[in-house]
């Protein structure tokens, strides 16, 4: 009667808060149940499903909510800093893998370092490190190995809060 | 007409001076005009003779107060530098009127006026020409800034970028897309797939020889013109739009990401998942968990207690007296019932007959199982005591043989 994933779909993204990304096969039987499942989390834990076509979540109704702090700080650091270094953010985002060793180097040059440095999770490389297994297990990055990981298509939700912020800092401008 | 000069030394001193020349070009493709400003601080080095020269051979001309290249000698050097200001699509859509205009004209042309269409005829072709080649021109120069604004060289604002590459697209791209669109039947690049097939019908059909070749040189300019308009309209589609979509999306998230960073801490965030197991366990359970286990701490000791009470009282009043038993039991040696003897003893005995006292009347034989020999007769009598019950089996014990 429930769908083949659906212990582990609830696991992940109730129990594990974690995204569920294109690839996984909960993923895809999510997408088959789309309807089922935003009916099932909002009657049964009042969250909404938030599913696009890579990747998907729970999102809580909280609105202050560190961890997402903590990763808009982290990722907008990163972005600045490789635009500043000529590279394609998008492009280095959703297909490149990146070096702890080589993002640890951006994030303690950067210009935004007073920002990181009063941010408790990314205060410095050991604080970092945890919050790396924090991400990875979250699902927003995967880990290759020791030294090197990739972003899950999740990154995408936190680039279009950052562009929502343009557009809407835009608007205000114009008038 | 140029008066002062030949043509071949009009072009040594351009060449001469390219250095000048290529600057003034320059100037008046970023303000359209040169004023006399720029000017003079264009020919701060330039001797009286030179400057004279500029205008004597034309190749300037005023307006008013401003300066201008003359325009055959703009678009020689647009060519030679091959820098361009991107051609408003508008600027394209004019070429539409003249090909229908002429298209109509030749279609139209009567019989035995064949001056006139060859004239005609030749217009378009080099109408045609020059539509071509502004297309190419255009994408090119658009293809080069897109690039440019990419590189973002000139270190513009992630804000200024977005704009100038929403002006791009919304001014430049897409109508210059919508006039090569092949598929679309108002699109210039249709219009002049109706002229192909014309010429090619007429190149055979014509009755009027120079006619015949006249299309026919027209059919061959449109047939490679329609590769060149798919060549651009696949480098806009694949390359350009792609590009300066990607470059404004781009931009929109870098500057999005700098206003949060400005003030990262009171900004509003995107609410994300949080883990949850409240559904399955309230607020409270570990305080009641807590409770819960403390009730049972309690009660083991408790029962604790009570037992060293029990053995204590005991204890205290008869002690077990084995060896009585052991010596009885020697004495009534074999007997038949070996568990209605214990019993009978155990109420002979004991003041206080008990369970206990009488398991342990019956351990004498196990423990000194060396000694007795038991056998079964493989039948179950009862033995009734003070509380119990006891189903046990018939038993007959006997000294072993050999003691």
């Amino acid at each position: 009667m429930y769908p083949e994933y659906h212990r582990e779909i609830t696991e992940s993204l109730l129990m594990d808060a974690r995204f569920l990304v294109e690839g996984e096969p909960e993923f895809t039987c999510l997408r088959e149940h789309l309807d089922f499942y935003q009916q099932f989390f909002k009657a049964s834990f009042g969250l909404s499903l938030l599913c696009q076509s890579d990747y998907a979540f729970l999102q809580s109704a909280r609105d202050n909510d560190t961890l997402s702090r903590d990763i808009c700080i982290f990722l907008g650091v990163l972005c600045y800093e490789m635009d500043r270094e000529g590279k394609n953010i998008m492009e280095e985002l959703g297909f490149s893998t990146f070096a702890y060793e080589d993002v640890e180097r951006l994030l303690e040059l950067s210009s935004f370092r007073e920002v990181l440095e009063a941010t408790k999770s990314l205060r410095d490389s050991s604080s970092r490190r945890n919050f790396y297994h924090l991400l990875a297990r979250r699902r927003l990055i995967d880990k290759i190995d020791d030294e090197v990981f990739r972003f899950t298509p999740g990154h995408k939700y936190f680039l279009e809060f950052a562009r929502g912020v343009a557009q809407m800092k835009g608007g205000e401008e114009e008038e | 007409m140029i008066l002062k000069a030949d043509p071949d030394k009009i072009l040594r001193f351009i060449s001469e001076n390219f250095e000048l020349v290529r600057a003034l070009y320059l100037a008046q493709l970023a303000g359209n005009v040169i004023s006399r400003e720029q000017f003079n601080a264009l020919t701060r080095h330039t001797g009286d003779i030179s400057i004279n020269r500029l205008f004597e051979y034309k190749l300037l001309t005023e307006q008013y107060d401003d300066i201008r290249l003359n325009e055959p000698v703009r678009a020689f050097l647009a060519f030679l530098i091959s820098e361009f200001r991107p051609l408003l699509p508008s600027e394209l859509e004019k070429y539409r009127t003249s090909f229908s205009q002429l298209f109509n004209a030749i279609r139209e042309c009567p019989e035995g006026e064949q001056p006139i269409l060859l004239e005609q005829l030749e217009t378009l072709y080099d109408e045609v020409q020059r539509f071509l080649e502004n297309v190419e021109n255009n994408t090119g120069q658009l293809l080069r800034e897109t690039q440019q604004l990419k590189a973002n060289k000139d270190k513009m604002e992630y804000g200024e970028r977005i704009r100038r590459a929403r002006h791009l697209i919304e001014y430049y791209i897409a109508p210059l897309n919508s006039i090569l669109n092949l598929q679309h039947s108002e699109s210039i690049a249709s219009l002049l797939g109706e002229l192909s097939a014309y010429a090619n019908r007429e190149r055979l059909g014509h009755s009027y020889q120079q006619a015949r070749d006249r299309f026919g040189q027209l059919h061959e300019l449109l047939r490679g013109g329609n590769d060149r308009i798919l060549r651009q309209s696949r480098i806009l589609s694949r390359e350009l739009l792609p590009l300066i979509e990607r470059l404004q999306t781009e931009s929109e998230i870098l500057s999005g990401w700098i206003f949060f960073l400005e003030r990262p801490f009171r900004h509003k965030v995107p609410s994300f998942t949080t883990r949850s197991y409240r559904n399955f366990f309230g607020s409270s359970t570990g305080a009641n968990l807590a409770l819960f286990l403390e009730q049972f701490e309690q009660r083991a000791e408790v029962v604790l207690l009570q037992e060293e009470e029990i053995t204590a009282v005991d204890r205290h009043e008869v002690i077990f007296d084995r060896q009585l038993y052991v010596g009885s039991l020697e004495q009534h040696l074999p007997v038949e019932d070996f568990f209605g003897w214990c019993r009978e003893r155990l109420y002979q005995n004991e003041q206080l007959p008990s369970t206990e006292r009488f398991l342990k009347i019956c351990s004498i034989v196990f423990e000194d199982s060396e000694q007795y020999e038991a056998e079964f007769t493989g039948q179950r009598i009862a033995i009734e005591l003070e509380d119990f019950i006891f189903q046990v089996p018939e038993v007959r014990v006997s000294l072993k043989q050999g003691k």
